[in-house]
Formats: C-alpha cells, structure tokens, sequence
C-alpha cells in the first residue's frame, strides 16, 4: 500500500547549459539550441556537434568526472536543505552509462605516454560511482547503481522514489553522470546514430542524435519541499512509473513496446491518458526511435496528442544521465511556469504524424510523462506531478 | 514496511575457475537453448548458460512478465578493455557490433528474447554487495507488486579480462588469487507452492556489531549453516560461528574462486545440495559494512 509521496526535493545539475536551474531555464525559454563542435581523434569526418560542459575544451583533465560529480551532488544537498542527521542516512542511487570510463580513458592516455607497462582500465567496477558518493558524504546509507543504458538514472529515480513511497526510506539521491568520453562517442559515431548538423527531433529532416554530457542530482524525500520557489505550483512528486524491456529490437523499439511502457506508467500512476498535462518525449533525432515512439504515443493517446517536446537539442543526449538530467530540466521549465519547444523541429514527418511544441508553452502545473528509451530495449516511462 | 519471505523455485550455480582464457561456451548454449545466439559476447553467454540452467527442470512454468535482475560488478570488463586499449593504443574505432554489446544490460535483453519475456529489466551493480542488492531490490518489487503471482529472475554473472594477472590489478586483488567466472542464478516469486527454498531476508548493516545484534535476535536454530562471502576471513567466520553457536559451514571457495558475485554461487549452490536446511550466508566490505541473506531450504 502507498503511504508516502516521494518529493523533489532538491536538484543539482552540470550541464552544456550551465550550473543551475534559473541558468537552464533562461536558456530553455529562448527556444535555441547551440552545441558546439567536437572532432573526433584520428577521424578525418567533420567535426561533429556536441554540447560539452563549458570550461574544460578537451574533458582530459585529471579528476574531471569527480569534480563534477562533487558539485551536483553538493548543490543538490544544500538545495534540498538536508540535515546532518538526513545525509549521514542517505542512500544513493546513481544511473549511468559510461561510469567512470571518461576518468580510466584519460589515466590510460596518461599511461601510454609515460609508461611502457600502461594497461586499459586501471581499476574496474559498475558501483564504483555510488561508492564515491557514499564514502564522500559519509553516509551509512545504501548504494544502487543501474546499468540499463539510456534509461539508467531513469530506473534510478523510479527504484529510489518507490522506495520512498512504501516507506522503505525517507530520503535518496539519485545521480546521473555522463561525461564525455571516447568510447560512447566512437561508438555511436560507427553506428552512424550521430547527427552532422544538429538534433532536429520529429522532424522530417532528422539524421541522428547529438551527445552531450552532465551530472544531475535529484534529491527524493518523503518530507514536503517549501513551496515558495514554486510560486503558484505545489511541490512536485514521482508518481510511479514502469520499466519494461523489448525483447525484439535492440536499438530502436518498437511503437508497440513503447506504448506499453506508457500504458503501464499510467497504470501505476493511477491517472488516465487525458490527465498527462504535457510529455517529455525522449526523441533522440535518430529516423527510426521518433517514428516509434511518436507512433507509441498516438496508441497512448490518440491522434490528438498532449502538448510534447523533446530536450535533447538543450543539452544533448546525455546517455545514462539522461533520466536525471532531463527531469531536471523539465522541473526548471516548469517550476518558471513554462514547457520549452523543440528547436530543430520544422518540417512534420509523415512517420511521426505529431508535431512537437515550437513555442514554449504556458504551464500552470499537472502530470508530466517522462520517457526514457534505451539500447537492449530497455524503456522507461515516469510521471511526475504537482497535483495535489 | 514488512518485506514478505519469498519463495525460490529454481536455483543453477555454475562457476569456471580460469588462468589463460575463458571457458568456451557456445557448444554448451546452443544444447542449453536449443538455438544460436548471434552477435553475443562473452559476458551474455555466461548469463544465457546460468540463467537457462536455473529454468531447466521448472517447478513453475515461467510466466512471459518475469522479471529480471542481473547483478555485475565487472559486466562486460572483458570488451570494455578492448575497445579501450583500440582506440587509444591502436588508435582504431570499435566495430559496430562490438560497441552494441558494451551496455551491461545487454545480458537481460539476450534472456527476455530466448525466453520471450515481456517484462521489466535491471542491471544493478555494488562494488561489495552486487547479488544480494539485486536480490534485496527483486524481494522489495516482489513484495509490493500488483501482479497476484510475481516473479523474477536473479541472477549474478561475471567474467574475466585477459591477462588476469592485470584484471587482479584492476580488482585491487593480490598477485596470483585465484579468479573464476561465475553465472548463478535464482527463480523466485512470491507463491509458497512448489518452492525449492525460501528466502528469509536479506539485510545490510552498517557495522559488525549491528549484524550480529540481528542475526542474534533472528533464533537460529543450531544446524544453520554459516557461509562467508570472499570479503570475510576465515578468523571472522569462526567469530561469528562461536557468538551464533553455529557448528556448521558452507564453503564453496575452494570450488569457486574469487568472482564479485560469489555470494550468488554460495547460495543457489546450498540450494541445489541441501533439503529442510538453513543458510545465513555474510558478506563484508572494505568499509567494514555487512550483507546477510537468509535461505531456508524445504
């Protein structure tokens, strides 16, 4: 039985559009998105677009991804006001793609030029992330690190807010990180799967993704936030959500599978289609995953579809962190009483049959869907909400 | 809340101690599942070997919503150091196919299409503790679930990257540990019938003295089983054995070396040898924090 509401409490963010929430939201209400470039090394291609975290040009410098970590978590903690008492018992949920690989590339490039023995990987271990947060907080609390591609911090989030609703904890971290890294962005480069010209999601011209990469820190507690910064809107809440995995199709699921998830989540939610105010769709800008999940969305909710965006073109796609991440960015926008558009998106792809938003949308507060797809076909749907 | 005890219905434990290269698999997949796995690697075999022993002889038919949790610690260290090592010492991209299996939770979408699951799917990992946290997270969803006869998959699967003499450097372990990969794995849910065993609890403490202070208050009875994890010395477990009054052991170790997931092989293994037994089965970290996990065998 739910006895408890799993509040969003308090945020911290790293990301391509700055360090805090009134950062991301001013960015956000301008409707523009500017990444910028990255060449890949030893490619002779183009250099590619990609929305970096401002003041580090090449991401190499030792102790990067700690660092960033350090500081979204710290935000978050002093956003959330927690007391000693609370963060010495707090548990910590990280979502994650790469973990720490941007931080063992750079040690084995450091290796390779100063050492004959040099070896890949100095250390080795998926939870190694959670454990740095733990240890650095000095809590006694619990580690949980979710390794599920895309949708990573987004299983993190609903795992820890579940949690909280059954009373199992009071309050939980939930961290997603993704920092930029040579393997993600070769890999998704061979793939083809990235975009030369920008992220342009639901578009008919559409021709890829573009990465970025950013920690975010949501701190979920049973205890209900001040209302003051939310002017007029209530605190927001995790109001469940679901993870259901497509066995059939590895990289881009079907519409099929990604209305389940949706229907589940609304399921667990106890809401019904028409009381979703307005989705984050996960719309990556690849052909294949916004046909699906625009098509997915219409068997959700007809051909009338809520009011949608995607946040990608605002901070990239951000991998494993995108859960957090993208759920951080959302709260900004509406915590400022707006949803923002979609830049890139001009042209209304037959595929789709939706057109995302193109003007920010007034926003008086309601049910959010979050959607979070990710490779191995593994989707997660959120719903976030203000209502009473 | 109350976490309910749930039930196992099947249990598989298998473990390859290696020196020079894993163990070839792909013979004993393709007379396990009847059908070739493409484009798999390493990391998703071990996971389809264990996790179709574990159904072989099922006591419950598996519903298409099982769901599944696959503890790694490693996960796919084997390909992540390879690709690595290319693209910095070979300065060359990985191949498509190679970069596709990277994801940890590639494992779980191997099993949910052999096994035609329609069904939630996490990869979880700790750096002490990974099988009892997924076990423990599968208990929690077990226990508040809407479905009337839940069930899941949990699983602990690891394997080596070669040399490993720079995998125990990795691992922080001591020149010449012996090292295994391992793939042991559980069918749980939460219906009394037909089960195998029963899993009391599993728990997590902060210090010794708040484990012991639990297990001493959980009234044991004499011919429990005690069953250390590679965290814990041989010192400890005679400690805790005498402070409990348990007399009995259960140790696999000298069968299953060293693998970030050990504690799944003890268990499954104790399943799989012993009827109308119990087994507390700890566990312990660098930070001298504490997993146990109770088994009743029926």
């Amino acid at each position: 039985m739910t006895t408890h509401r799993a509040y969003i409490r308090g945020c911290g963010v790293i990301s391509a559009l700055g360090e805090t929430q009134k950062e991301i939201a001013i960015a956000c209400r301008s409707g523009t998105a500017n990444p910028g470039q990255l060449r890949l090394p030893h490619s002779s291609d183009h250099p590619l677009p990609y929305y970096a975290i401002p003041g580090d040009p090449d991401g190499l410098s030792s102790g990067r991804l700690y660092q960033l970590i350090d500081k979204a978590v710290d935000n978050a903690v002093q956003d959330a006001a927690l007391t000693q008492d609370e963060v010495v018992n707090l548990p910590v949920f990280v979502g994650s793609t790469a973990c720490d690989i941007s931080d063992l590339e750079s040690r084995y490039q450091y290796d390779l030029r100063n050492s004959d023995s040099a070896f890949p990987l100095y250390r080795s271990g998926f939870g190694v992330l959670a454990g740095y947060i733990i240890d650095r907080l000095q809590s006694r609390g619990r580690e949980y690190s979710f390794n599920t591609a895309c949708s990573s911090s987004a299983n993190a989030m609903l795992t820890a807010s579940i949690m909280i609703e059954h009373g199992r904890i009071d309050n939980a971290l939930v961290v997603g990180v993704e920092a930029r890294n040579q393997m993600s962005l070769q890999g998704f480069n061979i793939m083809m799967l990235l975009s030369p010209h920008g992220c342009r999601p639901f578009d008919q011209h559409r021709n890829g993704t573009v990465l970025g990469e950013g920690v975010g820190a949501i701190l979920l507690s049973r205890r209900k936030p001040s209302t003051s910064e939310f002017s007029d809107h209530g605190p927001y809440y995790c109001a469940r959500g679901a993870n259901l995995t497509d066995p059939e199709n590895i990289t881009s699921s079907s519409a099929e599978m990604i209305a389940s998830v949706m229907r589940l989540a609304l399921e667990h939610s106890e809401i019904e289609p028409s009381d979703v105010s307005v989705i984050k769709a996960h719309g990556t800008s690849t052909p294949a995953n916004d046909s699906a999940e625009a098509q997915g969305m219409r068997r959700i909710f007809g051909p009338d579809l809520p009011p949608f965006t995607s946040l990608k073109p605002y901070i990239g796609h951000t991998l494993g962190a995108c859960g957090v991440m993208e759920t951080i960015v959302m709260l900004a926008c509406a915590k400022q009483a707006f949803i923002p558009a979609t830049p890139g998106f001009s042209t209304p792809d037959e595929t789709c049959g939706c057109r995302p938003l193109t003007e920010a949308l007034h926003f008086a507060g309601g049910n959010i869907m979050l959607n979070y797809f990710g490779f191995g076909g593994n989707n997660s749907s959120l719903i976030i909400s203000n209502r009473p | 809340m109350m976490e309910q005890p749930l039930y196992i219905y099947g249990a598989a434990a298998h473990v390859w101690p290696v020196e020079e290269g894993p163990p070839e698999l792909k013979a004993q997949i393709d007379a396990a599942w009847g059908k070739r796995f493409r484009r798999v690697n390493h990391f998703i075999e071990l996971a389809l070997i264990g996790a179709k022993s574990c159904l072989s002889s099922p006591r419950k038919p598996l519903p298409l919503d099982c769901d599944i949790y696959l503890a790694t610690e490693q996960g796919n260290v084997a390909d992540v150091a390879k690709i690595t090592e290319s693209l910095f010492k070979r300065l060359e991209s990985p191949m498509p196919l190679e970069f596709l299996n990277v994801p940890n939770n590639m494992a779980g979408f191997y099993l949910a299409q052999g096994l035609g699951l329609h069904s939630s799917n996490l990869t979880i990992a700790h750096r002490a503790f990974p099988f009892e946290t997924a076990l423990d997270i599968a208990m929690f969803n077990i226990t508040i679930s809407r479905k009337t006869d839940p069930r899941a998959l949990v699983g602990g699967v690891e394997e080596c990257a070669y040399p490993l003499n720079l995998h125990r450097m990795r691992m922080g372990l001591a020149a010449g540990t012996p090292l295994a990969e391992g793939s042991s794995w559980l069918y749980i849910g939460s219906a009394r019938e037909t089960a195998l065993a029963r899993c009391e609890w599993v728990k997590l403490f902060h210090d010794r003295n708040s484990l012991l202070a639990f297990l001493q208050s959980q009234d044991l009875p004499s011919s429990t089983f005690l069953s250390i994890g590679y965290g814990m010395s041989e010192s400890q477990l005679n400690e805790f054995a005498s402070i409990l009054g348990l007399g009995n052991h259960y140790d696999c170790r000298a069968i299953a070396p060293y693998h970030d997931t050990y504690s799944a092989y003890a268990i499954a293994s104790f399943i799989a040898d012993k009827r109308g037994q119990t087994l507390v089965h700890v566990n312990r970290d660098p930070q001298d924090r504490y997993a146990a996990v109770r088994i009743s065998t029926m």
